[in-house]
């Protein structure tokens, strides 16, 4: 029999007690470290989306849908296929202002090699790219062979494997950084590669969702603008120069979407706040509910010689002890939860979401722990300071 | 009540071992059959069902027999078929082609949490039987004593 | 160990209607002092303020007037840990009704006064005498709520006779107890008062009265003693 052992046995030993106060610590854990992880999932995600378009302005057909068409790709994965006359290249050349461009080709599989899902197959120009090889997982410093391709992170298959689109094995050489877009479900490639595809589709008889030859079409084009131009200059420049296509910033595509992904943090915010404040209200009574309950157990501690400062150390400790508890379960409940459905979670949303890396996530739990412990400690302080009020003769005496 | 109280550990593993084999086919199934051809996940699926359906069997042998012996024997014998369910999605069975289908976005979890609960009960129910058995070996040699 | 009270009392003010401020006695001015060696009764109706007087003089309740001495020691003077640790080492108070902490065994509950102040001195074979002494015997290691009103009685004067204290407060310590135990309780006080202990006992059961050196009569708060 240990002195320092009766806060544990008391916990122990309490099972509905200790069990109710938990419930309620794993409430407020959970609120506050889901809600956080949540809100900052989709904040990463939109910042990931931003870099990831990695230019100042995109051009597009000049047809009502492309752009929709570009953000379902963007946002929901949704594979999508646009196309403009490859000579608008030419005509950029005109413009002044414009430091790179990079034309990129869009295609749909109709049918991929296990699933039977469309498959967003994206031809770059290697020699003009900038948005997609800085993102590689690996870095592939030589050029793309025939056949060989990069796939976005949500493919489950790995560098040197082999991927069978229409029959034809393609060689994994690289891949891509997890966006949480749907730019992370494609497969990049040069413009020679995709004509084999769509040669090996015709071949197979399947039908393909567009025949149109990279050789002669685009589908969007990345522009970088020179230092010291005005990027909105230049997008009304090209939209006012060039027919058939349209130009857009890339920020100005996606503020619909942050505004939206503002929205729901904000919304979150409120819930964690509001959840919080009740929960931190029910915690702090059902600690002062129970010290009642209680009076006569710390009367007697009292009686047989616990200072006042004793008995609060007490009463403080077990409360350490449950915050700490609970919020170890809570994050570990809501952590397992959190990241092991993280896809699932990313793919009902139809918004980028990229769940915080091991060092945020730490930053988070220690936060969390450290918060629902010292509400737990006020609690308990609280609970503490009525229990030491009181005579001890006027409980004795009830 | 008391019969709760000294099978909680064995009901729970039923309890688990019917989530895992329901659950496999129907609330976080892999996905569904094709028509033109039958997907790697369905057999990862099937696996996953047929392990679960022996657990099943295991658990419920484990609650009905009486020998303490026989019922810890089985409950050992659980933690092999475990094993390998974590590894069915993804490891031993190649799963889909994209993460975000549900094979990976909600079987894998699902199931790799369900087992993991399973395994930790299972390792649990072993741990407290071997300290009891130890604990009435200890008492029948002080009676033997006195 | 002389315990002196002088003039103590404990009031609290009422506060009905237009009346505010009239004062209402639980325990009107007294001077009592209790000797080592005697076994002093406190009888008394319920609610005649016997605990009360207990409490105060046990320093568990600060009277509103008055001062209690512990030979030169002005109790309620001291620092709370000071007298806390006093407290632990030299008084065992008994306390009317339930009073062992739920969560441990018999053992635990007696061993946890002695431990409070573990002066490296082992108490377990005290605990193991006096559990013996008060037939607990098959009931160490039970929990409060496994053992009967009698058995949890005898347990709390168990506890408080662990640390062999210099003063023993006991509010009605044969309240739950049948008749044999009674005397064994009351055979133990006696022999405590016997080794020099001062003990204080509260009671309203008049058979007792035999084992006493000082008989006090306690009614509407006022205190008598009685020859």
């Amino acid at each position: 029999m240990n002195i320092r052992k009766l806060p544990l046995k008391n916990i122990i030993l309490q099972k509905k007690r200790t069990a109710g106060l938990i419930i309620i610590l794993i409430v407020l854990t959970a609120s506050m470290f889901g809600g956080s992880i949540f809100i900052r999932s989709l904040n990463n995600g939109l910042d990931s989306l931003n870099q990831r378009l990695g230019s100042d302005i995109i051009l597009l057909p000049k047809d009502a849908e492309s752009e929709v068409d570009l953000k379902n790709l963007l946002l929901q994965g949704t594979p999508g296929y646009f196309y403009m006359d490859k000579s608008i290249l030419n005509e950029l050349e005109n413009i002044e202002g414009i430091d790179k461009i990079s034309p990129q080709y869009f295609l749909v599989s109709a049918n991929a090699d296990c699933c039977s899902v469309k498959v967003q197959i994206i031809g770059f120009d290697e020699k003009t790219d900038f948005t997609i090889k800085p993102w590689l997982h690996e870095s592939y410093d030589r050029e793309l062979s025939d056949n060989e391709i990069i796939v976005g992170s949500s493919l489950s298959t790995r560098v040197g494997h082999k991927l069978k689109l229409y029959g034809v094995e393609f060689l994994v050489v690289g891949k891509l950084e997890k966006t949480g877009t749907g730019l992370d479900t494609a497969v990049y490639t040069t413009g020679d590669t995709v004509k084999n595809l769509i040669k090996a589709a015709e071949d197979k008889g399947i039908s393909i969702l567009s025949k149109q030859n990279p050789d002669d079409v685009i589908s969007s084009v990345y522009i970088n603008v020179k230092k010291g131009y005005d990027i909105d200059n230049i997008v009304s420049d090209i939209n006012l120069g060039i027919d058939g296509v349209k130009a857009v910033r890339s920020k100005t595509m996606m503020t619909s979407t942050a505004d939206r992904l503002k929205t729901i943090s904000f919304l979150i915010s409120i819930l964690i706040v509001t959840i919080w404040v009740f929960a931190a209200l029910i915690l702090i009574a059902a600690f002062y509910m129970i010290t009642g309950e209680r009076k006569r157990e710390f009367a007697v501690l009292r009686v047989i010689g616990y200072s006042k400062k004793a008995l609060g150390r007490l009463i403080l400790t077990e409360s350490v002890i449950l915050g700490a508890a609970g919020s170890v379960i809570g994050i570990v409940i809501t952590g397992t939860a959190m990241y092991s459905f993280n896809i699932l979670i990313n793919s009902k949303l139809d918004l980028p979401y990229l769940v915080p890396n091991a060092i945020s996530t730490a930053v988070y739990v220690l936060i969390t722990f450290i918060s629902v412990t010292f509400l737990g400690a006020v609690s308990g302080m609280i609970s503490a300071l009525r229990a030491v009020s009181v005579d001890t003769g006027k409980i004795l005496r009830e | 009540m008391k019969y709760l109280r000294s099978n909680v550990f064995k009901i729970a593993e039923l309890v688990l071992a019917l989530v895992l084999t329901i659950g496999s086919f129907t609330v976080f199934a892999a996905c569904p059959v094709g028509e033109e051809h039958v997907m790697a996940c369905h057999y990862a699926q099937l696996a996953v069902t047929t392990l679960g359906l022996i657990l099943t069997i295991q658990a419920l042998a484990a609650l009905l027999i009486g020998n303490k012996k026989v019922r810890l024997g089985i409950t050992i014998s659980q933690v092999p078929a475990l094993v390998a369910v974590f590894f069915v999605p993804g490891t031993i069975f190649s799963l889909c082609m994209m993460s975000s289908m549900r094979c990976i976005s909600i079987f894998k979890p699902a199931v790799r949490i369900v087992d993991a609960v399973f395994f930790v009960a299972v390792v649990a129910d072993i741990v407290v039987n071997v300290v009891k058995n130890g604990e009435v070996k200890a008492d029948e040699h002080k009676e033997a004593a006195a | 160990m002389v315990i002196n009270g002088k003039g103590i009392a404990v009031s609290y003010t009422k506060n009905a209607g237009k009346k505010i401020n009239s004062k209402s006695y639980a325990l009107k001015p007294v001077d009592i002092k209790i000797v080592p060696g005697e076994v002093s009764f406190i009888l008394g109706r319920s609610g005649s303020g016997k605990t009360t007087l207990l409490s105060v003089l046990a320093g568990l309740l600060k009277p509103s007037e008055g001062t209690v001495l512990y030979d030169a020691f002005d109790i309620y003077k001291e620092k709370d840990d000071d007298f806390s640790l006093f407290r632990n080492k030299n008084i065992g108070f008994i306390p009317q009704g339930q009073s062992l902490i739920q969560t441990l065994t018999v053992r635990e509950n007696i061993l946890l006064q002695a431990r409070l102040s573990d002066s490296g001195s082992d108490k377990s074979k005290k605990a193991d005498e006096l559990i013996n002494a008060l037939g607990l015997l098959d009931r160490a290691d039970y929990f409060p709520k496994e053992l009967s009103g009698g058995e949890i009685r005898r347990c709390a004067i168990a506890r408080a006779l662990i640390n062999d204290p210099k003063v023993i407060f006991a509010d009605e310590p044969t309240g739950d107890l049948d008749d044999d135990n009674t005397e064994i309780v009351f055979d133990l006080l006696r022999q405590k008062a016997k080794e020099g202990c001062a003990v204080v006992i509260v009671t309203h059961e008049e058979s007792a009265i035999r084992f006493a050196d000082a008989v006090y009569r306690m009614d509407a708060g006022s205190l008598k003693l009685s020859a």
